[in-house]
């Protein structure tokens, strides 16, 4: 979502601000709609494209000077976001100029948020609060929650994001993963073996040939269940074990990290493959990319954790992305990934391009980091 | 199930996150809103097994190990 400020009316001056150039706006009124700003010191009526108290500080960039239309979140002048813009920023916005400030400026730019003083400095304490490194999906989560709801709400939501993100979700996911590999190799309980399988094993050694694809969907309601299931496991005193404290543990994790993720329209999830009677943990990531105006698109990044990762963009039309080849036989990846482009296109109508990055080529996974899809691999 | 049945198992659940946070309404009611609104069906289904099918493909065939 772009925020245009547009002047509608100002004090007959002539705006003196450059084309491109910052502006800082000030709210100082309110009436039947309309709100009275001082963009660089000088008095104009306009409409906000959102909500602000009167005393708010936000800063613009000047898209247009006559009549002067001025960009909320769009910095697409600053990609190249250097120090000495998000310096200037913090210094127009009377904000300490510190690696922690300058980072959370560059964060909100990244996230295509307005730059609203209060909601700044809202960040810049919520991220010194937290006691744990965030990937920068978690960090975006957090702007996200910021900028949706009052400081009021934040506050309160911001104690259940502490208590469940001190792990990052891939971590989790290992971790359920990993329950469910001793939980097989010991089977202290058949039926909750079973039932944790049945949420997170894709087989694909199944005989009919279609396979159930529940283990690819969001898994809240059935860890809901299956947490239940545990606590009466242990309520009638058949097990008590550390390795179920630990399954719940991480099921509650999961749960509410996803939850919150979903509020951010990130939908990071996991599975355990069953092939040729072996198993291996994929994770993988969906990220609705309307916010940044691509109409029904999601970021897609699916890893396995044997290091093959792909990553792209997915349209209802088309998928492009790229593979990294980590396995090493060039032909046969090239061969693979033809047959499922082939697939792709004659079964879904998907055009598919993917380019294979090999990991010796210099700077490979920069690439791939930059694409933004960047937590599962930076976990 | 309806959202309300899945709220009232998840409270059993967040009785167990440390702080008291099952007395607060506003997450409450955030993680209510949230529930609701699970999509459990995706369109990018088809696109994810088979692409996790390839990757899994590849790396049986060049016997990757970790």
């Amino acid at each position: 979502m772009e925020y245009k400020l547009k002047i509608l009316t100002n004090t007959r001056q002539k705006s003196a601000a450059l084309l491109h150039s910052l502006v800082d706006i000030r709210v100082i009124g309110k009436t039947e709609g309309f709100h009275k700003v001082l963009v660089d010191g000088r008095l104009y009526v306009t409409q906000l494209p959102l909500e602000v108290e009167i005393g708010e500080i936000l800063i613009g960039s000047v898209v247009k000077k006559n009549p002067l239309v001025i960009s909320l979140d769009s910095f697409f002048n600053y990609q190249t976001m250097n120090s000495p813009l998000l310096k200037k920023i913090l210094l127009k916005l009377r904000i300490g100029i510190d690696r922690k400030s300058m980072d959370a400026v560059a964060l909100i730019i990244k996230n295509n948020k307005a730059l609203v003083k209060s909601k700044i400095l809202l960040l810049i304490k919520a991220l010194q609060t937290v006691e744990f490194n965030l990937t920068e999906g978690e960090r975006s989560v957090l702007v996200k929650l910021i900028w949706y709801y009052d400081e009021a709400t934040f506050t309160e939501l911001f104690k259940l994001f502490r208590q469940s993100f001190d792990v990052s979700f891939n971590a989790i996911a290992g971790n359920i993963y990993r329950s469910w590999l001793h939980l097989r190799a010991t089977v202290y309980n058949e039926g909750l073996l079973k039932a944790l399988e049945k949420i997170i094993a894709l087989n694909f050694d199944m005989q009919t040939g279609l396979e159930d694809l529940s283990p690819l969907k969001n898994k809240v309601d059935k860890f809901i269940d299956l947490y239940g299931m545990i606590e009466k496991i242990e309520t009638d005193g058949l097990f008590k074990h550390t390795e179920y404290r630990n399954l719940k543990n991480n099921l509650m994790k999961y749960i509410f990290q996803k939850l919150i993720y979903q509020h951010a329209s990130v939908y990071p999830e996991f599975t355990a493959v069953i092939s040729n009677n072996k198993s291996s943990l994929f994770l993988f990531k969906y990220e609705n990319m309307q916010d940044l105006s691509y109409n029904e698109s999601y970021g897609i990044n699916i890893r396995s954790e044997n290091g093959g990762n792909l990553v792209g963009l997915l349209t209802g039309k088309s998928f492009y992305g790229e593979l990294k080849n980590v396995f090493g036989n060039e032909e046969l990846v090239k061969e693979r990934v033809n047959n499922f482009n082939v697939n792709m296109l004659n079964t879904y109508g998907l055009s598919v391009n993917i380019k294979i990055l090999d990991t010796t080529e210099e700077g490979s996974k920069n690439k791939i980091i930059k694409r933004n899809y960047e937590t599962i691999l930076a976990s | 199930m309806k959202t309300k049945q899945k709220y009232n198992r998840l409270k059993k659940v967040l009785k167990n996150l440390s702080g008291n946070l099952e007395e607060n309404t506003v997450i409450n009611r955030f993680l209510e809103d949230k529930l609701g609104k699970i999509n459990e069906t995706s369109p990018q289904l088809y696109f994810t097994v088979n692409a996790i099918k390839m990757i899994n493909d590849i790396e049986s065939k060049t016997n990757r190990v970790v």
